[in-house]
């Protein structure tokens, strides 16, 4: 997985930078992190929790 | 996050704070002379670091993929902070929960990058060097070799990293991350290592929001080598989570002997807080 940045600077002055991400080319190829959790299904599980979380 | 971030979608953001407790651009400070209290400019630099999009995400549930592009951005950030020449310490660090006076609820973390080492930074590395000049390891390698020997304070680990409640505990599930082997900092990550941080970091937030069956707030602070490029050898890259909670529906307060006098009453056994969390899904090593 290789990082990507571009920073902006906003209207305040205050920098931004906007983070994004590309597989490799063997990632690509299935060898990528789904690979390394097949083996630990346990890691992928999902709890029930809803969120109790609000807005700003 | 909408007047903070122009993009509604986005992977991974970082941004300045926009009330900095430290400042890249200050005054010199015009009282001159002080008799008796010192004082300096409050230099430095406040980053806000945006996990994700998903303004009322749960980090427990995102895939293991998010938690890898969160340890490449840390790592991006600690080099590129680190390389500043008025930066000596870049600290990254996650308020998480009202509990702990979090009032931004979008899943997000911190980075402070002081002008100076830190204090608990500093007395940590200072009892380091002094290990490893008296005995010739650093005390964190010894300490997981201690742990790793006894056992019973373990919750998981794998090829590169361990997670356990330390014999030393302040809290009852304080829990430790340690690199397996001696790295001082993220600029010694390999790729694997980035990978199995973020499988440990993913199962212990499993495991946290697991236990009681709400999201469990707490502190996490990573400590690493100063960018100073002082204590290669003595400083041990880890994780540190403060969770508050001592039960279900009870707080750990600092109060008279944690405050007046500096010791830490904890009324568990770290044993028996880290078969907790062993016991709590996900179970096993992943």
């Amino acid at each position: 997985m290789q990082i990507h940045k571009e920073k902006i600077k906003k209207e305040d002055g205050r920098y931004l930078i906007y983070y994004t991400f590309t597989d490799t080319k063997e990632e690509k190829e299935g060898r990528d992190v789904r690979t390394e959790m097949e083996s630990h299904p346990e890691a992928m599980d999902n709890n029930s929790h809803s969120s109790t979380e609000q807005d700003l | 996050m909408a007047t903070e971030v122009p993009a509604e979608d986005y992977d991974i953001v970082v941004f300045e704070n926009k009330f900095p407790s430290l400042q890249q651009d200050l005054p010199e400070v015009t009282e001159k002379d002080p008799k008796f209290f010192k004082h300096g400019k409050a230099q430095g630099i406040c980053e806000v670091v945006l996990f994700t999009s998903d303004h009322d995400g749960i980090m427990s549930e995102k895939p293991l993929s998010r938690y890898i592009k969160l340890v490449k951005v840390w790592r991006d950030r600690y080099q590129e902070l680190g390389a500043k020449n008025f930066i000596n310490y870049v600290f990254i660090f996650e308020n998480k929960g009202e509990e702990v006076g979090v009032t931004l609820h979008h899943p997000h973390g911190q980075i402070y990058a002081y002008p100076f080492i830190p204090p608990i930074i500093e007395q940590e590395l200072n009892s380091s060097k002094e290990h490893l000049e008296k005995e010739g390891e650093c005390l964190f390698c010894k300490t997981l070799k201690e742990e790793k020997e006894d056992g019973r304070r373990i919750i998981i680990s794998n090829d590169s990293f361990t997670a356990l409640v330390p014999f030393f505990s302040c809290y009852t599930y304080e829990v430790h991350i340690y690199t397996n082997k001696h790295i001082p900092s993220f600029n010694d990550f390999s790729e694997k290592e980035e990978i199995d941080l973020a499988v440990i970091l993913k199962t212990i937030l499993m495991k946290f929001d697991n236990l009681f069956g709400f999201i469990l707030p707490y502190i996490m602070a990573i400590h690493q080598q100063p960018t100073n490029g002082t204590g290669k050898e003595y400083s041990h890259f880890h994780i540190e989570f403060y969770p508050p909670y001592r039960t279900k529906d009870k707080l750990k307060y600092l109060a008279g002997s944690e405050l007046g006098v500096g010791v830490f009453i904890n009324n568990s056994l770290s044993e028996e807080k880290a078969q907790e969390l062993r016991n709590t899904p996900p179970e096993g090593v992943v």
